[in-house]
């Protein structure tokens, strides 16, 4: 009994400390679902932006094709393509969102409606595009008399989300290739050539491994959302609790369908696809 | 200006979870989070004087601020739009710089030595923590002039949160 109300205590007083530490809110922008699906009965969805701030916001809602890339050091990246050409499947000439403006008064949030309009002779499959939610609403508190000069920076805020339009069978698969590993001190890099199958994008997991030689022991364990839809290369970067001991290690690496943050009936299923890698440390 | 340093994530989130109710015989429902943004702190220099610089470092009560919120566990990549100078109402610029260390993401405030530097011309790539927040530091330089005119010098950073699991 006075372990729990001890427990009660210390998470009420976190709570309070975390009151009193963050300061309070200037500007603030969010967007839900951060991944919006639709398919080729409704050919309709809604996000919800709002305004959890203390002042008016002015918000924009643009659509632009873009997929999650990496760059030729592995680092991740939403690419964008301007004029995408039929080897892209781009929802973003044909999804609207209305409207595409808005403004939201504190603490006030706003649904805006996607409404697809895809050409009468698109295949089946799926097709992306980037929902781009822009808050301009900041002022800066700074005043200054003419004759001292004072100085100040405000803060604007822009989120990038996803949408993705379904038509009739879709199928997808995740392949998994020329897997590196690398460990420096106390930072684990892992690279893996990742390719998507189907055509549909790969939503899922990506489990990441460090265990010693025999597999004995795991050193450590990470877990990270993923989203596949061209081929690409990329690094994934880890800081260890400690500096693993000198000797031989293997990366273990899975890539399952889950993704406990969506909707179960919106994850395609795929096989779970494996692989592995020796790493040493001197 | 550097563009391409790659900030390495923090400690990355053990597992992933959602509002998830997982019952037996049921399909799970989820709700999902929003994806959030939020600027707390102005950067602010105060009140500066003709040619002296005046430095704010990332942990500084008077750096930016922003919180970010969204999913447990979340793949983001964050990016900074930052200015050269900042200009006052009459058109006089006033030049400001960011260095290598004017970035700090941490899971939480106030709260020594948990976060991680990093340089603000380059993106931070990480996860939002089991919580579902990350947060992100900036400071920065201001350098006057000499002479500087007088007045209200004010720019705006940027701030682009990329979700990279969708």
């Amino acid at each position: 009994m006075r372990r729990r109300l001890t427990s009660a205590l210390r998470i009420g007083a976190v709570a309070v400390l975390a009151a009193v530490l963050l300061p309070a809110i200037i500007e603030a922008i969010y967007v839900s679902p951060p991944i919006v699906f639709m398919d080729d009965r409704t050919r309709a969805a809604q996000i919800t932006i709002g305004n959890n701030g203390d002042r008016a916001e002015e918000a924009t809602v643009e659509l632009k094709f873009g997929f999650p890339d990496a760059d030729s050091a592995g680092t991740p990246y939403v690419r964008f393509v301007d004029d995408p050409g039929p080897e892209y499947a781009s929802a973003a000439d044909w999804v609207r969102a209305f409207p595409q403006r808005v403004r939201l008064e504190p603490r006030t949030q706003q649904v805006v409606r996607l409404l697809a309009r895809p050409p009468e002779t698109l295949p089946d499959g799926e097709y992306w595009t980037r929902v781009i939610v822009t808050g301009k609403g900041a002022t800066l508190r700074v005043a200054g008399a003419d004759s001292t000069v004072q100085a100040g920076v405000s803060l604007e805020i822009r989120l990038v989300t996803s949408a993705i339009y379904r038509k009739g069978r879709v199928s997808t698969g995740v392949a998994l290739r020329g897997i590196n590993a690398d460990i420096d001190g106390d930072s684990l890099a892992v690279w893996a050539g990742m390719a998507r199958t189907g055509n549909a994008g790969w939503l899922g997991t990506v489990d990441i491994d460090l265990v010693t030689a025999r597999g004995n022991r795991v050193v450590g364990h990470w877990s990270t959302p993923l989203a596949v839809y061209y081929p690409m290369r990329r690094r994934f970067a880890y800081r260890l609790a400690n500096a693993p001991a000198a000797g031989d290690y293997r990366v273990r690496i899975r890539m399952r369908t889950d993704r406990p943050d969506l909707p179960a009936e919106r994850v395609l299923p795929a096989p779970t696809v494996m692989d592995s890698v020796a790493v040493r440390v001197d | 200006m550097r563009t391409t340093s790659v900030v390495l994530l923090l400690a990355a989130v053990s597992t992933v979870t959602g509002r998830a109710v997982p019952l037996e015989g049921q399909q799970r429902v989820v709700v999902p989070e929003p994806l959030m943004a939020i600027a707390r702190n102005d950067l602010t220099f105060g009140t500066v004087l003709p040619g002296i610089n005046v430095t704010v470092p990332a942990r500084d009560i008077h750096s930016g601020l922003f919180e970010i919120a969204g999913p447990s566990g979340a793949s983001v990549r964050v990016e900074f739009n930052l200015p050269a100078n900042l200009v006052a109402s009459h058109g006089a610029f006033l030049p400001v710089a960011f260095g290598a260390a004017d970035g700090y993401a941490s899971f939480r405030v106030g709260v020594p030595g948990v976060g991680q530097f990093f340089n603000p011309h380059g993106p931070l790539i990480g996860a939002l923590d089991p919580h579902g927040k990350l947060f992100v530091h900036i400071g920065g330089t201001a350098m006057p002039n000499r002479p500087q005119p007088g007045g209200a010098y004010r720019a705006i950073i940027y701030l682009t949160v990329y979700d990279l699991g969708s």
